[in-house]
């Protein structure tokens, strides 16, 4: 087995090459039972890998083959290995095991699209860069599964292409990468010109007797932080996240909560020895977290879009991912990685068979309304009570009610922000709890509870979804609620399996870290105690507001109509990041009219790219088609040049 | 006594009369002719440096450069016959339809 | 005067390219109409050149006349010329697979103005022959740039290949685009030629009679560090005013022929009016030749003086990426688009001329130039190759981008091919292009140049949107006009040839670096015989 990872990879990679170029002639069945049979087959060869990691001793659990030397310029050899350690073993079952899931759901909710076979070729694919990128054993391959799966990610956000909308909403995940990207190389090219090579383990080695400069170590780790805020849509870069959800629900589900946008958390921590080496960066890691995870809980409590409100929660706990590496608790990080995994990837299903059951509705009611607005739902729990169990397993695992996943996970990481001496970044990730469980019991109450508010004569068209989307859902639902029972602490008579089973990989940084202080067992039981008080309010409030007294948030929002509004409206960050790069543009762009007659600008709306655009249509005017003009600057391009030389 | 000066100063004169007239005029003709002028100020430059070094590779190569003007100047009059039979003229400025 | 035979090994790929390119026309004349049988004959000629050349190589080595002096140490017989004219031979190839029945198809091509139909009767006369052999003579002069180790072969070399692209970029000379274009090439680049040879004219000045590259390196060794070796490490030398001219005005004629800002403003224009198989082999093999010998004269015979030459070099590599890439993302013509990309990737390869400035390492910059050189031709060719078949269903005068819209439904092989050319133009793993730009970027890291790695890291972040704008342009638009694309066989070969490059290249680069990195080991200066 050992030997013989690469499998792994294969089988999705073939499955896309096969839906790829011949899914049109299969059929659509075939495909689909091909598109989700590849990828439980390689769920069954991860679970063997992870077997065999689990037979090895403690701390010596690391298979690295090593294939074929990649590339070998001179110093610079990266072979072709791939690696796999507790993390990335955690991971490789998260990743085929929820795309598993996923993939039988699209059987049920894709079915009868036209894009049918392209569809799972392109998820077949995501699969293929994402296993690649968490199991590669050097920067150079985890940046091609980076970029993969921003590729794939790219082309599933804009799948229905025939909308407009959907296709900016791609291009614009897309540019807000790029950006993430550039700080990731910059990264790598500090870490290879300080280290001298770019496998992990390499670097891990070189980090362990760095002697360098505090401000070098900081901007390492600053530059592949750059990236992961790119990828895991983090402050100032969330901004993608939620227009992403035009693509199908089970992308959103796959790509946009369970496993791509979790490779950032991913990244810092497989270079945990390096963010170690630089406390400053880790706070900047801890701050940008839990900033996020307040600032994106506060939108999603106001949002009416099913799929926005869970895009919101996303990025927020995407921030208490990032908390949790950010105060040196990287395992409570990836546990939190694993219960979000479950449990967001639910919430998305369970979203999308409940648009998929409200749209099936208005199709058969003539009525045409947004399949995804809240405010014209309510009482489904009566029509699709399968979904509704799940649904509020999810909310009650998100939310932190004991014994469920979430709680073990999230309560880790705030109580680590405490131990490891950031109060303040703890306060504010436990007022960010009680907002999560407010907003996801908000949307439970509203979707599930109460009377139909949409259409009249719709609500008994209303189908439960087939089994063959139900019963990822069971199967999630019942992750959800014991998916966080390897994390259960000491105090509570666990063993922490999972930060033991972690522990071999984050040692190098914990050394360095050297977290000294012991807090007492009571502040921990009190931090823990706190925590479940604060998110039973939440729901508590939820339902006072939500299920009790429904005028009271009508009247509220009324009293505070302009809070409201800039919150509902998300802060106008869009539209700030609008009016900062595109418009100063545009009123530019007035101001030379003359220079700027013809729509230079094609589709270059957005944020930077529309500046640099900009900077292209007048650059561009230089080239005026007229050989005099050309050898007038190349002679003063000669004359700057041999003046330079010689008088230099 | 004629120094290698005298020559280099000539020489330099001569490639930027030659530069001047690429830049100022707009006849694709003259502009030609005046790049020969830059080519041959080079040649006066290799001539003259040959003679006072003394070295024959500055001789040999200006046969060169005549050798390949020449097959210039027959390729650059073709080129400028058929920019004629397109536009009835020689003018640069009428030659921009590429352009930005 | 050593001259021996055994002199002409070193030049066989050059004679026999020569031979055949008279070979060609007479064939054509014997036997009119036969393209097929040309473009075999010139497939096999340049095959047997590129093998000419590696035999060379292998012929030297064996028989022990390592770092003798061929003809009098004009051209260099080493590792690193073989190399180059190993790619400028496959170059040729590739254009003459891709240009079957280029001119077969011309009465279909729209008429743009008046002045068509004055020299429409001129177009039956143009002969198949005149454009392979004007492709196969500008190859021996690509070659003999590539190679050269005298500035007078430099400058022979430099002068048979411009004039040679004059020609083909006219060569369409019943279209008022293609003659636009060779003017602006022809005016320009003789501008650009003058410039250079008064370059030379200096340094032989300065000098004392050197024209030969090891000659000028030790005239520079015996003036200004007095018995120092040269190499490592490169002491810093003070050149004389006329020697610094003389370098400055070399130095245009260099940049320009590889379209570096701001001597890069004929490449857009010519570019686009060209006809498409040339642009293809222009925007591929003067950059190639001109840059091996950019980087054997900075590296290897001037890195004394990198002081003086590093900053305005560091400028010009700067502006020429950002320059390059800002416009190209305002283009909406996809040719055009494709020659600011390519004047970019110039900025990009004037790192390793910047990184081979310093003798630590230098083999490494130009083992990585020689690699990205190689990728780069694949995937240009490529691109254009495709960006060709495509303008040929369409019958345009022009290549929009809304010609592409949903390309991927009805070609799925060609847009295929497209796709992958331009996410390597990107630097996309896991395809070449990623590695040919890592490997140049680390090499001028480990020079020192971090400043500029940075902005050059930037500028392929910004390139990457307008390459994916076509690939999504291509698979996620509907079709707007029908298509109906011919793909003959020849260029259905060309076109896998680049496919299985850049894939199989990205897959697995270690071969062909550690070939690079042979050649990049045995570049020398052969010594002249002649005093």
């Amino acid at each position: 087995m050992s030997q013989n990872l690469y499998i792994i990879l294969l089988l999705p990679l073939g499955g896309f090459l096969i839906n790829g170029l011949f899914g049109r002639r299969l059929g659509d069945k075939t495909v689909g039972v091909l598109g989700a049979g590849v990828i439980g087959a390689a769920f069954a060869v991860a679970i063997a890998a992870f077997v065999e990691l689990l037979g090895m001793p403690h701390d010596s659990r690391i298979i690295n083959p090593t294939y074929y030397v990649w590339l070998a310029a001179g110093e610079l050899k990266i072979p072709f290995g791939l690696l796999l350690d507790p993390l990335s073993g955690v991971m490789i079952l998260i990743v085929t095991g929820v795309s598993f899931l996923i993939h039988i759901y699209s059987i049920g909710y894709m079915h009868k699209d036209p894009g049918y076979p392209r569809y799972f070729a392109f998820l077949n694919l995501f699969v293929f860069f994402m296993l690649l990128l968490v199991l590669g054993d050097s920067y150079p391959l985890m940046f091609v599964g980076w970029e993969g799966v921003g590729l794939c990610s790219y082309l599933l956000i804009g799948f229905w292409f025939t909308d407009d909308v959907k296709a900016t909403a791609g291009k614009k995940a897309f540019i807000v990468n790029r950006i993430g990207d550039f700080g990731f190389l910059i990264g790598v090219f500090l870490i290879f010109s300080v280290f001298g090579t770019l496998t992990f383990k390499g670097v891990a080695e070189g980090a362990s007797v760095f002697n360098g400069t505090p401000a070098l170590a900081f901007w390492m780790a600053f530059g592949l932080f750059v990236g992961a805020t790119g990828k895991s849509a983090q402050i100032p870069l969330y901004v993608w996240l939620p227009d992403a959800m035009a693509g199908p629900t089970p992308v959103s589900a796959l790509i946009h909560a369970a496993t791509m946008v979790t490779a950032g958390v991913y990244m810092v921590a497989r270079n945990a020895f390096l963010f170690a080496l630089s406390p400053a960066a880790l706070g900047v890691v801890a701050w940008i977290g839990v900033l996020t995870a307040i600032f994106a809980a506060t939108i999603a409590l106001v949002q009416n879009d099913i799929k926005k409100v869970l895009a919101y929660s996303t990025v927020s706990q995407l921030g208490y991912m990032f908390v949790g590496c950010g105060v040196g608790a990287f395992s409570a990080g990836i546990s939190h990685l694993m219960t979000h995994a479950f449990f967001k990837a639910l919430l998305f299903l369970g979203a999308g068979s409940v648009i998929h059951a409200v749209h099936y509705a208005h199709a058969h009611s003539g009525y045409h309304g947004d399949p995804q607005d809240i405010r014209y739902m309510g009482g489904l729990r009566r029509r699709m009570p399968t979904t509704y169990w799940t649904f509020a397993a999810a909310c009650l695992a998100i939310a932190g009610v004991p014994g469920l996943s979430g709680f073990f996970s999230k309560d880790e990481i705030i109580w680590k922000a405490f131990a490891n001496g950031q109060p303040v970044v703890g306060v504010t990730a436990l007022i960010a709890a009680g907002l999560t469980a407010f907003y996801m019991f908000r949307l439970l109450y509203m979707t599930f509870h109460g009377e139909w508010r949409g259409g009249k004569g719709q609500f008994e068209h209303i189908p439960e979804s087939p089994k063959v989307m139900t019963l990822p859902l069971s199967i999630l639902g019942v992750l959800s609620i014991i998916g966080g029972w390897v994390a259960i602490p000491h105090i509570l008579g666990g063993g922490a399996w999972f930060e033991e089973f972690l522990k071999p990989t984050f040692h190098s940084a914990e050394v360095l870290l050297a977290h000294t202080g012991h807090p007492s067992l009571a502040a921990e039981y009190s931090v823990m105690g706190i925590s479940i008080i604060i998110a039973i309010a939440g729901i508590l409030w939820a339902r006072r507001w939500y299920v009790l007294h429904p005028e009271i948030p009508k009247r509220l929002a009324a009293r505070l109509k302009g809070l409201y509004k800039v919150v509902l409206n998300k802060y106008y960050v869009d539209e700030i990041y609008n009016f900062t790069f595109v418009q100063t543009t545009l009123a530019l762009a007035d101001g030379c009219w003359n220079y700027f007659d013809t729509p230079v600008v094609d589709g270059l709306v957005n944020g930077t790219a529309a500046v640099v655009g900009w900077c292209g249509g007048i650059l561009r005017r230089i080239q005026t088609g007229l050989i005099a003009n050309y050898a007038l600057v190349m002679a003063i391009g000669a004359a700057v040049l041999v003046g330079w030389m010689v008088w230099k | 006594m004629v120094g290698l000066n005298w020559y280099l100063v000539l020489s330099a004169l001569l490639f930027c009369i030659g530069a001047a007239g690429v830049l100022t005029r707009r006849n694709a003709i003259i502009i030609f002719m005046s790049i020969e002028l830059m080519l041959n100020a080079a040649n006066l430059a290799l001539v003259a440096f040959g003679r006072f070094i003394p070295n024959v590779t500055g001789q040999a190569l200006v046969f060169f450069v005549m050798a390949v003007a020449a097959a210039e100047v027959a390729v650059g009059l073709a080129i400028i016959v058929t920019i004629f039979k397109h536009k009835e003229s020689v003018d640069i400025d009428k030659v921009n339809l590429m352009k930005w | 005067m050593a001259f021996s035979y055994s002199d002409l090994f070193v030049i066989a790929p050059e004679i026999i390219l020569t031979a055949l390119a008279l070979v060609v026309i007479f064939v054509e004349l014997a036997w009119p109409r036969c393209e097929a049988a040309l473009q075999a004959i010139c497939a096999v000629g340049i095959l047997l050149a590129g093998a000419a050349a590696a035999i060379s190589l292998g012929v030297q080595t064996t028989a022990g006349f390592g770092s003798a002096s061929f003809l009098n140490g004009m051209v260099a017989a080493d590792g690193f010329s073989v190399f180059l004219k190993v790619i400028l031979a496959t170059i040729a190839l590739l254009i003459v697979l891709i240009s079957r029945s280029y001119f077969s198809n011309a009465p279909n091509q729209p008429t743009e103005n008046i002045g068509e139909q004055k020299s429409a009767s001129l177009v039956s006369r143009l002969r198949h022959s005149d454009y392979y052999s004007l492709i196969l003579l500008t190859t021996v002069g690509m070659m003999v740039l590539a190679s050269a180790t005298d500035l007078v072969a430099l400058f022979i070399g430099l002068e048979t290949m411009s004039v040679g692209l004059y020609c083909l970029a006219g060569i369409r000379f019943e279209r008022v685009r293609s003659s636009e274009s060779a003017l602006k090439y022809l005016l320009l680049g003789a501008f650009a030629s003058a410039f250079l040879l008064f370059g030379i004219a200096l340094i032989y000045g300065a000098t004392n009679g050197a024209t030969n590259f090891k000659a000028i390196v030790d005239a520079l060794q015996g003036s200004f560090s007095s018995g120092i070796s040269l190499l490592e490490p490169a002491p810093a030398m003070k050149g004389t005013p006329l020697l610094l001219a003389g370098i400055g005005f070399l130095l245009i004629g260099l940049l320009f022929k590889i379209a570096a800002v701001p001597f890069h403003f004929w490449s857009p224009d010519v570019y686009q009016g060209a006809p498409t198989p040339v642009t293809a082999f222009m925007s591929a093999g003067p950059k190639a030749a001109a840059l091996a010998v950019f980087i054997r004269l900075f590296g290897w015979v001037l890195p004394g003086l990198s002081t003086v030459w590093a900053p305005m070099l560091w400028l010009i590599a700067a502006l020429t990426m950002t320059v390059g890439n800002i416009i190209a993302l305002a283009q909406t013509d996809v040719k055009r688009m494709l020659a600011y990309s390519s004047i970019a990737h110039a900025g990009y390869l004037l790192l390793a001329i910047l990184a081979a400035g310093n003798p630590q390492v230098r083999e490494a910059a130009a083992a990585g130039m020689l690699f990205y050189l190689t990728i780069y031709y694949l995937m240009n060719i490529g691109a254009f190759a495709v960006v060709y078949i495509i303008n040929r269903a369409r019958e345009n005068s022009d290549y929009q981008i809304g010609d592409y819209y949903g390309l991927a439904a009805k070609q799925p092989w060609v847009a295929g091919v497209l796709a992958l050319c331009l996410i390597s133009l990107a630097g996309i793993p896991p395809t070449a292009g990623f590695f040919s730009k890592l490997y140049v970027f680390s090499a001028a890291v480990k020079a020192g140049y971090i400043g500029l790695v940075v902005i050059a890291v930037l500028n392929s972040v910004v390139s990457v949107y307008y390459y994916l704008r076509l690939v999504v342009y291509m698979y996620m638009r509907p079709l707007e006009k029908p298509l109906a694309a011919r793909l003959t066989p020849t260029t259905a070969v060309a076109l896998m040839i680049c496919t299985i490059g850049i894939l199989g290249l990205g897959l697995l680069p270690g071969g062909l670096m550690k070939q690079a990195q042979t050649g990049a080991a045995q570049i020398e200066l052969p010594v002249p015989t002649v005093e």
